[in-house]
């Protein structure tokens, strides 16, 4: 009995111990799956490490409608880079927790004209975020608002 | 011993956990088909139209260009009161070696939100004239000898709302004042001189590649002022190779996409303001000349590094109306298509070859 | 010293000092693993890659400060085990470090069915590359699209060769 209790208690303890350690990071209310407002795709915002990553999970149309072949991400700059597929695709990289309901210093990627731009994310509520890509500065940019999505 | 292994193992896994800082979480290894049936988190939540449809043409936040046109001959009568179908005489006659200038506009979204879009754009052209010679046969004329000295310019601001209705229909109301005529930027008109136009629209969006719309306008696209109506047919075929963008009467354009950073335009674009001649006009009456321009066109578009754009354009002007008016007391009147109001001069213009390069920061 | 051995001196110092060298540097196998369970979809392989390139540079004489620049020019992903790369359609590799952020070096789009190891197309744009090396530790991300679920893990391998340019 004790030894089972012993056994428990060390199987608890780590996560115990880890739960203690890790207070939850106010950054990490990006984390979950979103829609952009074209619709036409959802990305999933991870982190890793300390900056958060978002992929695109899901596409309106996955396969490009001349070929059937699943998209791929044809508008690359990099000729080299442009059979990688659409789905999985990263395009929100490197963001950081600011404070203050702001994740900044990433970049979002278009893959319908294959640019990368600025892009600063302000969680408005619990369920909306303001993406805002630029040029340069933040004045020279347009803004899009994301919905958090969840399982129906 | 298994107690020893266990200690082992509790004291390594937060270790383990902990020794790889930038590792993708064990949850990135998922089941795709789950992002199939997911609704808004926020069930009040709306999707709306989206203002753009795929691959039209960049939209340009700022832009310089520069504007020319071949030589023509321009004619201008004496003034009077004259139908617009006259056979007036000839008062100035000259022939125009350079019509061109500068052209500086900028388009700056002010909010940019799904359920609304809302952006002011600011615009500066200037058209300068050389003309030689001028052969003058009544000096009461003189706007040959005025455009020749003076040039013409044309400084205004405008706005333009995208409201989404709900996922796939949308209203578009635009408005613009314009100050237009001889004046110089250090010795500007009267603001009383200002030209308003504005159009509303309402438009659907049924697909990515697809967004149409009808409306009314109030315009001085033709010169003078004019209530239309207006339609707009932005298309992309689905092999994303061609598409159109037009927005009737305006301009309607075909577009053969390259690739994401270069295009063809071809078609057509109406220009036009009524401008107003100061040393022509007397008291409080305004004489002002109806310019409008029917411009057929072929633009190439590519982009040159990041979001700086090129554009050149070449084609042929053609001479819609140059004819003037004399407002009394400054007040514009409505002679639209069908009014036989007479014009205070007839003026005629040849057609010419026109050319126009742009560089353009282009939008997100 | 006359003045043609002043010349002669002057093009050898320009020969030798002004030119960058080039060293070839290759990686050992760097393992990346999927955590099962698998999914058909894209599902993401990583490791860490300790780079080693500053030991290297320090047996070849030099040190991490004279590296000017990198490039990428191989990069290859073989299975681990028996299975090679079966049931895995595309492969695109990403590099990152927690400083320079994620770096996408090299895809391979579609694989040859049944391949066991295959040579992936290298990014035209590597500027980030002497950035990420510098920092002696990436993490090497794999994405993978699998043709058809899996509970167990898939362990693949990554090999990388560089051509590092220093200053003298």
């Amino acid at each position: 009995m004790r030894t089972s209790l012993l056994l428990l208690t060390l199987l608890l303890l780590p996560f115990n111990f880890l739960k203690a350690q890790a207070p939850p990071d106010p950054g990490d209310r990006l984390i979950g799956v979103w829609e952009p407002s074209h619709g036409k795709a959802r990305v999933k915002i991870e982190k890793i490490g300390t900056k958060y990553y978002g992929k695109i999970v899901w596409l309106r149309e996955p396969n490009d409608a001349t070929t059937g072949a699943p998209k791929v991400d044809k508008n690359n700059p990099d000729e080299a880079l442009r059979s990688v597929p659409l789905r999985g695709y990263r395009l929100l990289k490197d963001f950081s927790y600011t404070g203050t309901d702001e994740w900044a210093e990433g970049t979002i990627y278009d893959p319908e004209n294959g640019s990368t731009y600025s892009c600063v994310i302000t969680l408005k509520d619990a369920n909306t975020l303001d993406i805002r890509g630029y040029i340069g500065v933040k004045a020279l940019g347009r803004t899009d608002v994301w919905k958090r999505l969840q399982a129906k | 011993m298994a107690v020893r292994a266990l200690l082992l193992l509790a004291l390594l896994v937060p270790t383990g956990l902990r020794a790889q800082p930038d590792t993708i979480p064990a949850s990135d290894e998922e089941d795709y088909s789950q992002y199939d049936d997911l609704g808004f988190a926020d069930e009040k939540a709306k999707r709306f139209a989206h203002p753009k449809v795929l691959d039209l043409s960049p939209q340009r936040f700022v832009s310089v260009l520069w504007d020319a046109q071949g030589a023509y001959t321009m004619r201008s009568s004496p003034r009077g009161s004259w139908p617009e179908e006259a056979d007036a005489p000839v008062a100035e006659e000259a022939r125009a070696t350079y019509t061109g200038g500068l052209r500086v506009q900028a388009n700056i979204p002010v909010v940019s939100r799904n359920s609304i879009v809302w952006q002011m754009q600011a615009n500066y052209w200037d058209v300068r004239y050389r003309l030689s010679p001028t052969i003058s046969t009544d000096s009461s004329a003189g706007l040959l000898r005025t455009l020749g000295d003076r040039g013409l310019r044309t400084t205004g601001l405008g706005t333009t709302v995208f409201k989404p209705l709900g996922e796939t229909t949308f209203l578009i109301l635009q408005a613009s004042a314009d100050l237009s005529g001889d004046y110089f930027l250090d010795d500007p008109q009267g603001l009383e001189h200002l030209r308003y136009s504005g159009a509303l629209m309402w438009g659907r969006r049924p697909h990515d590649r697809l967004q149409w719309g009808v409306g009314l306008s109030r315009t001085y696209r033709v010169g003078a002022i004019n209530y239309i109506p207006v339609v707009m047919y932005n298309y992309t075929a689905p092999n994303r190779k061609w598409g159109t963008e037009v927005l009737l009467p305006a301009r309607a354009h075909y577009r053969r996409t390259f690739s994401p950073r270069s295009l063809l335009l071809a078609g057509y674009e109406l220009e036009g303001q009524s401008y107003r001649i100061e040393g022509l006009s007397t008291g409080a009456d305004s004489f002002e000349v109806r310019r409008g321009e029917l411009r057929l066109r072929a633009e190439y578009q590519r982009q040159i590094k990041g979001f700086v754009w090129l554009s050149v354009q070449a084609g042929y002007r053609h001479d819609w109306s140059f004819n003037a008016d004399e407002l009394p007391g400054g007040n514009e009147f409505f002679r639209g298509f069908f009014g036989d109001q007479p014009f205070a001069m007839l003026n005629d213009l040849g057609g010419a070859p026109f050319a126009q390069v742009g560089v353009h920061l282009v939008s997100p | 010293m006359r003045p043609i051995h002043t010349s002669l001196f002057l093009a050898l110092c320009l020969a030798s000092c002004g030119e960058p060298e080039r060293l070839t540097y290759r990686s050992g196998p760097v393992p990346l693993v999927a955590t099962g369970p698998l999914f058909e979809g894209t599902n993401t392989a990583q490791g860490t890659w300790s780079t080693g390139v500053e030991a290297f540079l320090v047996e070849q004489g030099h040190s991490l400060d004279q590296l000017q620049g990198a490039r990428l020019v191989g990069a290859t992903i073989a299975g681990a085990d028996s299975s090679g790369l079966q049931g895995v359609r595309s492969i695109s590799v990403q590099w990152m470090d927690g400083a320079t952020g994620m770096h996408q070096v090299a895809v391979r789009n579609p694989l040859p069915a049944d391949s066991a190891t295959v040579v992936l197309t290298l990014a035209n744009d590597q500027a980030k590359i002497a950035e990420l090396l510098r920092s002696g530790t990436l993490t090497v991300v794999a994405d993978m699209d699998l043709d058809a679920d899996s509970d167990s893990d898939r362990h693949v391998i990554g090999s990388f060769t560089l051509e590092l340019t220093l200053d003298r």
